[in-house]
């Protein structure tokens, strides 16, 4: 623990060879919101940076209640089957009350939690220096480096945070399920472009036709691209519609491999995140300074006051960021 | 009986207690309370020092359905601001410790009800050391007759909730246990 002088080569030498405990503390590690811990959490990761890349990357989002954590139980079992190794990647909202959270993945994926081949780890939304998608991607490389092939990154929801968390996938699954009508809508709102399929769980239910009619009514309006968003439906508590999932998944991977999208995918994703790390960075220095600087306070109460309006307030607070 | 079950769940599928909690409850009822509020006052503290959260799994072991206590708990401690994962039903002692090492836990809390944690909990704690856990706490609550306690503690479990254990002093106990445990 955080007295035993753990070198970042026994860490990596550890995750290498698959051991589980060494996985588990890198990822606490990377969540920590204590800097010493992050830098060493930092430094393990880019010791292993060389090993990662390897894996099927999959990122499952939906609303709560339809299915997710069964379904990727389904499909984790039917990887596990064909001889991957399938790591299990889960974000749980913390209240924004308490700062706690329940995290439950485990009992909805007991089966596949027994299995010696698997890895799962729920973590709660709130902590960690860096925001929950950087740190959901450093957690995915960890288990790239430690062999598993098959890396499910899953999320509760469908706003810009969470499609953030599973946007370093290579295949983004939406998971919809019958009567649920404003998972229509969040589509038509515009998260239409994310997903690169949709699954229509609890497929025995009896809208559930008609659900299926309506997304694909709501992708035919969507633009002409070389991957057409396919609509699978899947019962995942009998394990219905998996294997059909898993070829989808599979036809997409060798599509966005052959027009090389997966390579520009991936390099875009990596782009993105240095900014997205520089910017988190930046926003949490600028909140610090407004705690510290009582010029900042000033000009910020100025506001309150209606003296000043916001925007010329922040231009101003941007000028003495620049002076120093 | 296994042949008939498993003809049955062959059509029925097998059916999962799923263990379903809700957040929010407890607070709801002790808002304003000082003693609930001073042990949130040191999960925060806590969550400051150590980098995160202080981070219990729930777990039942063994033949033993009676998970009302379970559910009370993970609410109550995620209230308090504790993060907690919440194991299934009828879990071995090999699993549940699996589940805490990869979930990086800092305590497990073993909910018994059927009498079963004279074999259990020793199982449990015996596989976190196998299992390169040793680091993590047990703390056991539910219905545990006195005599056995000494028993329990000499089989490495840091502490022992009872009936009638109000939830903010066993928090408040656990957070010590995980302290303890770091040093």
């Amino acid at each position: 623990m955080s007295s035993a002088p753990e070198s970042v080569a026994s860490y990596c030498e550890a995750i290498r060879r698959g051991d589980r405990r060494s996985i588990a503390r890198t990822i606490t590690l990377l969540e920590s919101t204590r800097p010493d811990q992050a830098a060493l959490g930092q430094a393990i990761l880019d010791a292993l940076v060389a090993d990662t890349g390897g894996a099927i990357r999959v990122g499952i989002t939906g609303p709560p209640g339809v299915g997710k954590s069964t379904f990727i139980e389904a499909l984790g079992l039917h990887v596990l089957a064909q001889g991957h190794r399938v790591a299990v990647l889960a974000v749980d909202p913390s209240s924004p009350v308490s700062g706690g959270s329940i995290l439950g993945d485990k009992t909805r994926m007991e089966r596949l939690a027994q299995d010696e081949r698997a890895f799962i780890r729920p973590s709660p939304s709130s902590g960690s220096l860096g925001g929950v998608a950087q740190r959901t991607r450093e957690a995915m490389l960890v288990c790239e480096a430690a062999g598993f092939d098959v890396v499910l990154v899953e999320t509760v929801g469908v706003g810009q945070g969470e499609i953030d968390v599973v946007d370093h996938a290579d295949t983004i699954v939406l998971a919809l399920m019958p009567g649920s009508g404003d998972s229509i809508q969040a589509l038509k709102a515009g998260v239409m472009e994310i997903p690169d399929v949709i699954v229509v769980n609890k497929c025995d239910h009896p809208l559930a036709d008609t659900m299926v009619r309506e997304v694909r009514a709501v992708l035919a309006l969507g633009p002409d691209r070389s991957w057409r968003v396919p609509v699978v439906k899947t019962e995942a508590t009998r394990g219905e519609g998996i294997t059909m999932l898993r070829e989808t998944i599979d036809e997409h991977r060798a599509l966005i491999e052959k027009e090389g999208t997966l390579s520009e995918r991936r390099a875009r994703n990596l782009r993105a995140e240095v900014l997205g790390i520089a910017a988190w960075r930046l926003r949490r220095d600028l909140e610090e300074r407004a705690q510290a600087d009582p010029e900042w306070q000033g000009l910020l109460d100025s506001v309150v006051r209606r003296e000043t309006d916001p925007a010329s307030a922040a231009r101003k607070l941007l000028e003495r960021m620049e002076d120093g | 009986v296994g042949e008939i079950s498993a003809a049955l769940e062959e059509v029925f599928t097998r059916y999962r207690a799923d263990v379903r909690s809700v957040s929010g409850v407890y607070r709801a009822v002790y808002e304003g309370d000082p003693e609930f509020d001073s042990v949130r006052r040191e999960v925060e503290a806590f969550a400051q020092s150590e980098g995160r959260r202080p981070r219990m799994l729930v777990v039942k072991l063994g033949q033993d359905g009676h998970d009302r206590g379970m559910k009370v708990i993970a609410t109550a401690f995620a209230d308090l601001g504790f993060d907690v994962d919440v194991g299934p039903l009828f879990q071995v002692p090999a699993e549940a410790a699996r589940q805490a090492i990869e979930n990086d836990v800092h305590v497990i809390g073993v909910s018994s009800q059927a009498a079963g944690h004279k074999v259990l909990v020793p199982q449990l704690v015996e596989e976190l050391a196998a299992q390169g856990g040793s680091s993590i706490a047990v703390v056991v609550g539910g219905i545990v007759p006195p005599k056995d306690y000494a028993f329990l503690r000499e089989h490495g479990v840091d502490a022992i909730f009872g009936p009638g254990t109000a939830v903010p002093q066993a928090s408040r106990e656990v957070l010590q246990v995980i302290r303890a445990r770091r040093r």
